[in-house]
């Protein structure tokens, strides 16, 4: 039978590291994608769900219960992430620069081959738009349409993830998906 | 309601947050406005966009299998005590594996053995062995002094002033009264500097001219 978060949580607060081990292979798939969704490349998602998790077994004396543990989880990923984007600046643009010219060598070398790549190239050069339209946003826009749109958590849950009210989340929620919207106006017809 | 603020909902009501009221209102403006429902439209496919391309890629059985090991070490690195003074310098003298050959009993016996050597370096630069300089003596006080030596030898003497505070005025002016070799035997001379309630400090005071030997100088203070 699978425990629930709160025996294991209990269980990690008192150094079971098996218990914390079961909570990291819980949560850790959706943790990446969180961190993905904010850095667009693997090197610095891995990073962030490291220090997620890390952040999370050191502070989990101070996990009041009053959330569950994974919105307590997703705020930590946040935060790693926003601090992260803040320290690297421009570099994480850039390195999602690098990825879509990548997407685009890989079209062209697939038109001039198999017509059957086609469709997944065209796929690879609409992931990367949709990775540079992301990165565009600013952080904490982004963060919203990561958490709904990619992760589909609620209003609300987001709004306590990001320490913000409901309606504050439903507004930055419409402009990024507009900002968006004009990112990926070539693809929307 | 006008088109604009259908515009601004439109982002609810693709979500189903908005209250049956207001949600019927939308609905009922978006049946007679080609232009907001088209604007719906184009938002619905911007959602399915983002979903479907924004897609995080699975790094791979290799990555997942490696995830917790990783962190594991690097939890046991964030529980480890950090280690004693004497413990990190061992491991800043012998990194790697001399680290556990060399245990901290003969490492210390090392260190006391360098920290000799370089005091009895110092010892014979000054010139001075076993003179008593204070321990933690600035370089620039070290200087000071040697070159205070040097022009009290030849009867010549140094103005001094604090280094802080004062402007830049003469405090004190040193010169040798006899036989001290102690830069601070003679700044604790003149009275003005006695009223200090911690004592002056030869880091307090900076060196503003050194007075050449003149045939007529003499032993004197003034402040």
């Amino acid at each position: 039978m699978e425990l629930s978060d709160d025996v294991l949580v209990g269980r990690a607060r008192a150094h079971d590291t098996d218990a914390f081990r079961q909570l990291v292979e819980r949560y850790r798939k959706r943790v990446y994608g969180i961190a993905w969704g904010m850095t667009g490349n693997h090197g610095d998602s891995d990073d962030i769900a490291q220090e997620t998790f890390i952040k999370a077994y050191r502070k989990l004396g101070e996990f009041e219960g009053q959330s569950g543990f994974y919105t307590w989880l997703y705020r930590i990923a946040m935060n790693c992430s926003l601090d992260l984007l803040r320290r690297r600046g421009r570099r994480a643009e850039l390195d999602l620069e690098g990825a879509l010219d990548a997407a685009e060598r890989r079209l062209a070398d697939t038109r001039r081959g198999a017509p059957d790549g086609l469709r997944e190239a065209e796929a690879g050069e609409l992931r990367a738009a949709v990775a540079r339209g992301i990165a565009a946003l600013p952080e904490k826009h982004r963060a919203t349409l990561v958490l709904h749109d990619l992760e589909g958590m609620p209003h609300d849950e987001i709004a306590r993830v990001l320490g913000c009210s409901p309606g504050t989340v439903r507004s930055r929620l419409h402009y990024a998906r507009f900002g968006m919207q004009r990112k990926l106006r070539e693809y929307i017809g | 309601m006008r088109c604009h603020r259908i515009e601004r909902l439109l982002s609810d009501y693709l979500d189903g947050v908005l209250a049956p009221a207001r949600r019927a209102a939308v609905a009922a403006h978006l049946e007679n406005c080609p232009s907001c429902a088209a604007s719906l439209s184009r938002l619905e496919r911007t959602c399915a966009l983002v979903r479907g391309g924004a897609r995080v890629p699975d790094p791979g059985d290799d990555y997942w299998t490696g995830f917790w090991p990783r962190m594991k070490e690097q939890l046991g690195r964030a529980e480890e005590p950090r280690p004693s003074p004497i413990e990190r310098l061992r491991r800043l003298l012998f990194p790697g594996r001399l680290a556990g050959v060399f245990s901290p009993v003969p490492a210390m016996v090392i260190l006391a053995l360098v920290c000799f050597n370089v005091l009895l370096l110092t010892q014979m630069r000054r010139g001075a062995p076993g003179s008593a300089v204070p321990s933690g003596a600035a370089r620039d006080r070290d200087a000071a002094e040697r070159r205070f030596a040097s022009l009290a030898a030849r009867g010549g003497s140094m103005e001094i002033s604090r280094r802080a505070g004062s402007g830049s005025g003469v405090d004190a002016v040193l010169c040798d009264s006899g036989g001290r070799a102690g830069i601070d035997e003679y700044v604790l001379q003149p009275a003005a500097f006695r009223r200090s309630a911690r004592g002056p400090k030869m880091t307090d005071y900076i060196i503003t001219r050194a007075v050449e030997p003149s045939p007529r100088s003499e032993p004197r203070w003034a402040y």
